[in-house]
């Protein structure tokens, strides 16, 4: 397995581990009350859970935020 | 109301969409142009969120507030987890697995006994879960048309005796394209393109639709989230769901648990993410696409829940139809109609994809091993490519059949609402065996066994078979109470623990067993020579898949090898493999081909496609003569092939050091390049340098030599240049010199301590009789303590440096009103010496420049030279030797923003450190 996979595999491990914990006891006790008229444990997860989806994003398509790319949209067969 | 022909059209619209989808999708594959992109897989993933998620996810959330969220929360982990899987896919599509009990078998010794095990768990965990989708369809279809059972049926058909309800209609269509697009090629490792399409295409509808229903929810009935919140604050028994205190930690932890297995143990996930992988990089996509949808299919799951527990505050309902009953109650059908067709293209989707993994379970690891191990002959028939996929579509059938069996037996029992989880729970037991098969080479075929029947049984009693006592079908005494009255047998409180939720319990205790028994009987037996190998190669895969070893020695016939893939796969699948295998290994003929171990492990691998890995390690054995391998060759092949590994990773370790080499003697050889051209530019720097003196002694002597005659005064104004010019050759050769000695290390450091102050006022003074001609004034300042300031340095050459800044600045000041400060100090560890002169100033673009070699400040084209231009690079030099720092600082004059005059003039410093004594 190429060296920058193994790179990619392992940033993903790890935030994979921190999600474990981010999701769980006790952070989420911490989340509590409203924000505005919003639940605050609401908001939390969502926007939390969007930030983990974009990271992963970021980690795993490095290069979808390019507006063009030679051979970009091209599929394996 | 909507009319009962407005839903049925819509409804085999719906589904001949379907078909449309999935046949553009065959026919763009078999025209060779693949439609499953990454995108296109990532969305087919997502057939993960069924009818369960469609109607259930809101009904749990008018319980359990966010506890919803565990069921998406757990793969979304997962799939970050992403290695895992990718190891899935490699080692499937190297071995040609064709299913998750496939992929156990394969990997402990292609047991046949294994893969009927996995398959009869996953039977049984899964059937309820497809009837709990045909009930979903049912229950929708009963909402919409509450007292007609049969409304998808034309009028003058119900009247006839067979005819089933709208509920078997569906399945009946769903049987058929299963069959259609789910067994077009008798290889399962081979895609189902058009299916794939179909489910991605579901998947997008049904996130439409739920995304639809919530936006209507939300703004339409509600004025929007705040205002849906707002309310629901006001309401103390539903604000508490919005707070933390409503979650039960423990269970959402196993939960999250248990859906982060399943999306890898469940047969759908894996038949879609797995075996209809066409591309290993589809994953970068998938890792976040999929929880993406995961997300979005989620965001209005809880503001429905929330709007339906406002609006039948109190009043007894339905939850788990919020999504159809709250459009349906506002007479908005169009609305209604989107939240039936999304709900039945969850079922849909789900139905398909599980029947086609469990069909080919069934057929491969409990009909073909039946059939081979039977009364039946296959030796008499030439081709059974026909007979293995009736066989499969009959599986189909007789799957969907049961599911539909369960449902109309179970109807709203407990043991099918509750039925989500449950399945989950079944399949989880997968994971001891499945991932410890991966990473843990020890792990063998009795552990995964002992493992997987105690995790079964553990599941049987805690889970499934409560749910059937909850339904009323068994007595449910045993559940509370323990069977006989043993209360540390009660099912939902085993062993005395019943802190936990029934589902947290069963999964705590089943997966102990099922890791523990998988655990130590793999430590206390030993694995068999076939295990080993195969152990290997799972463990090893991501190393190099292309360097696994092939341990097989018996005697074999090719002929005989030929025939069964002909028969297995038909003759002209067979030959088209064949000719491939043959073309790759430079052979022209397929008659032409040895029974080596390769030829049999191909032979084994592409009959594995068709039958799965137990059928076909079978098959294989009946026409070959294997030979046992005893357990320490096989190590010695093992440490052979790990061998071989180790010399290939050796191989690449020196080809990246010789990488590295050639990087650095690129580097010195460039660097060898500039110093080449710094040499050509110091030869040619020299020789114009010795050229100026030497030219004006030329010139003057040849004036005096051709004019005897010249006045007493011209001659002597013109010898004093000539005498002149010549000690200015002889600095310049000296000062060459003893650069050239610097720079190449040969000079002969004479390292002594001293006191620098007393060679500072020592060099000051000797050079006394330059100031006073020049008409300067000499300055010196030392520290006021008296103390000697003792550095480790060669004498002569310091002294050189100060007579060389001193000189510089005599040079500079102006002549009568010159101004030269001297001042040594202390500081840091370092002494320093400064010399200021009230000179004209170095402009800061040549306050660098001037230590270079034969640079000097000011015009070159129009001023006179003041030196040599090698003082001060060789002042650096020296100071640089001994560890310390030269520089200037100096400003050319002007007038400052406050309007103060600045006096012009130049510092140069050095530093060097103090002595330690």
């Amino acid at each position: 397995m190429p060296k920058a996979m193994q790179k990619t595999l392992l940033k993903l491990g790890i935030i994979g581990i921190g999600s474990l914990l981010l999701f769980n006891y006790p952070l989420l006790s911490l989340y509590r009350g409203t924000i505005g008229e919003w639940p605050v444990l609401y908001v939390f997860l969502f926007v939390l859970w969007l930030v983990v989806i974009l990271i992963a994003r970021r980690i795993a398509e490095p290069s979808t935020g390019v507006l063009y790319k030679p051979n970009a949209d091209r599929e394996a067969p | 109301m909507i009319a009962t022909w407005f839903v049925a059209l819509l409804t085999f619209l719906y589904l001949g969409l379907l078909f449309a989808v999935a046949r553009f999708g065959d026919r763009r594959a078999d025209a060779g142009r693949s439609v499953i992109t990454s995108t296109v897989y990532a969305l087919a993933i997502a057939v993960y969120c069924t009818s369960w998620t469609f109607y259930g996810s809101v009904g749990r959330a008018t319980t359990g507030g966010f506890s919803f969220l565990t069921i998406y929360l757990g793969p979304t982990i997962m799939f970050l987890f992403a290695a895992v899987i990718l190891k899935m896919i490699r080692v499937s599509k190297t071995l040609r697995l064709t299913s998750i009990a496939d992929f156990i078998a394969a990997r402990y010794g292609k047991s046949q006994l294994l893969a009927g095990l996995v398959t009869v768990i996953a039977v049984v965990g899964i059937i309820p879960y497809i009837a709990l989708q045909l009930k979903a369809i049912s229950f929708s279809l009963k909402i919409l048309f509450p007292d007609d059972a049969q409304a998808l049926i034309p009028d003058a058909l119900e009247s006839l005796a067979f005819m089933p309800d709208s509920t078997a209609v569906i399945a009946i269509i769903l049987a058929a394209f299963t069959i259609v697009f789910g067994t077009r090629h008798l290889d399962v490792t081979e895609r189902h393109e058009g299916m794939v399409l179909a489910i991605a295409f579901e998947s997008v509808f049904k996130l439409i639709a739920f995304l639809a229903v919530g936006a209507y929810v939300v703004w339409y009935l509600n004025d929007g989230f705040g205002d849906l919140f707002a309310r629901a604050e006001a309401i103390p028994a539903i604000a508490r769901l919005l707070e933390p205190e409503s979650i039960n930690f423990g269970n959402w932890f196993a939960l999250t648990l248990l859906s982060g297995l399943a999306i890898l143990m469940l047969p759908r996930q894996f038949q879609i993410t797995v075996v209809e992988n066409v591309d290993e990089t589809h994953m970068r996509r998938a890792v976040w696409m999929f929880p993406l949808y995961l997300l979005l299919i989620n965001i209005f799951v809880l503001p429905i829940a929330l709007a339906g527990l406002i609006q039948f505050n109190g009043q007894p309902f339905e939850a788990d139809t919020l999504v159809l009953t709250m459009p349906l109650a506002e007479g908005t059908n169009l609305m209604a109609m989107l939240a039936f067709l999304g709900g039945l293209s969850a079922a849909t989707g789900m139905v398909i994809v599980e029947t086609i993994a469990l069909a080919t379970m069934v057929s491969n690891d409990l009909v073909m091993p039946i059939l081979l191990h039977g009364r039946f002959d296959f030796t008499t028939r030439k081709d059974l490519s026909g007979m293995i996929m009736l066989i499969r579509r009959c599986t189909i059938v007789f799957l969907l059949f049961l599911g539909y069996l369960y449902f109309r037996f179970a109807g709203e029992a407990y043991a099918l609402v509750s039925i989500g989880l449950i399945s989950f729970l079944a399949v989880a037991q997968f994971a001891p065996s499945l991932l410890g098969g991966m990473y843990w080479k020890e792990g063998n075929r009795q552990g995964a066994l002992v493992g997987l029947l105690l995790g079964f049984a553990v599941w049987l009693y805690t889970a499934l078979l409560p749910s059937f006592g909850k339904s009323g079908w068994i007595a449910s005494d045993f559940i509370t109470q323990g069977p006989w009255g043993i209360h540390g047998l009660a099912a939902h409180g085993l062993f005395g623990l019943k802190t936990l939720d029934p589902i947290a319990h069963s999964l705590f205790w089943s997966l102990l067993f099922n890791l523990g028994g998988y655990v130590i009987v793999s430590i206390l037996t030993r694995q068999n020579a076939n295990e080993l190998a195969t152990a290997s190669q799972f463990v090893n895969i991501n190393s190099s898949a292309s360097l696994a070893p092939k341990i097989w020695r018996g005697t074999a016939s090719a002929d005989s090898l030929i025939e069964l893939l002909k028969r297995f796969l038909g003759p002209k699948q067979a030959q088209s493999r064949l000719q491939r295998y043959a073309k790759d290994r430079g052979i022209s003929k397929i008659g032409e081909l040895k029974a080596d171990a390769d030829f049999v492990m191909f032979a084994e691998t592409q009959l594995a496609g068709t039958i799965g890995s137990a059928s076909a390690h079978v098959m294989v054995s009946s026409v070959v003569q294997e030979e046992e391998l005893g357990f320490d060759e096989v190590l010695n092949i093992l440490d052979e092939a790990s061998q071989v590994r180790a010399h290939s990773r050796e191989l690449e370790r020196k080809s990246a050091e010789l990488e590295e080499a050639s990087r650095e003697l690129r580097a010195a050889n460039e660097k060898l390049m500039e110093v080449d051209r710094l040499k050509d530019d110091f030869m040619s720097t020299v020789t114009h340098e010795l050229r100026t003196p030497l030219t004006s002694i030329r010139a003057f002597s040849e004036m005096l030599h051709a004019d005897p005659e010249m006045a007493e005064e011209d001659r002597t104004r013109f010898l004093g240049i000539i005498v002149g010019e010549a000690e200015r050759l002889t600095r310049l050769i000296n000062q060459i010199l003893d650069f050239a000695k610097l720079e190449s290390g040969r000079v002969d450091w004479q390292v002594e301590q001293m006191d620098l102050r007393e060679l500072v006022d020592e060099t000051a003074e000797s050079l006394g009789q330059l100031f006073r001609t020049r008409g300067a004034d000499c300055v010196i300042t030392l520290p006021e303590d008296n103390l000697p300031v003792l550095v480790d340095v060669d004498r002569d050459r310091i002294k050189q440096v100060i007579i060389n800044l001193l000189s510089n600045a005599v040079k500079f000041v102006p002549e009568g009103n010159g101004r030269i400060t001297v001042h040594l100090s202390r500081a840091n560890g370092f002494a320093m010496v400064a010399v200021h002169d009230n000179g004209p100033g170095i402009p800061e673009a040549y306050q660098e420049i001037i230590f270079e070699r034969f640079r000097q400040g000011g015009n070159t084209m129009t001023d006179k030279p003041q030196g040599t231009g090698l003082g001060l690079p060789i002042s650096r030099e020296i100071i640089e030797h001994f560890n310390g720092r030269l520089w200037v600082e100096s400003t050319t004059g002007g007038t400052s923003a406050t309007g103060d005059v600045i006096e012009s003039g130049s510092t140069f410093f050095f530093t060097i450190p103090l002595s330690d004594a």
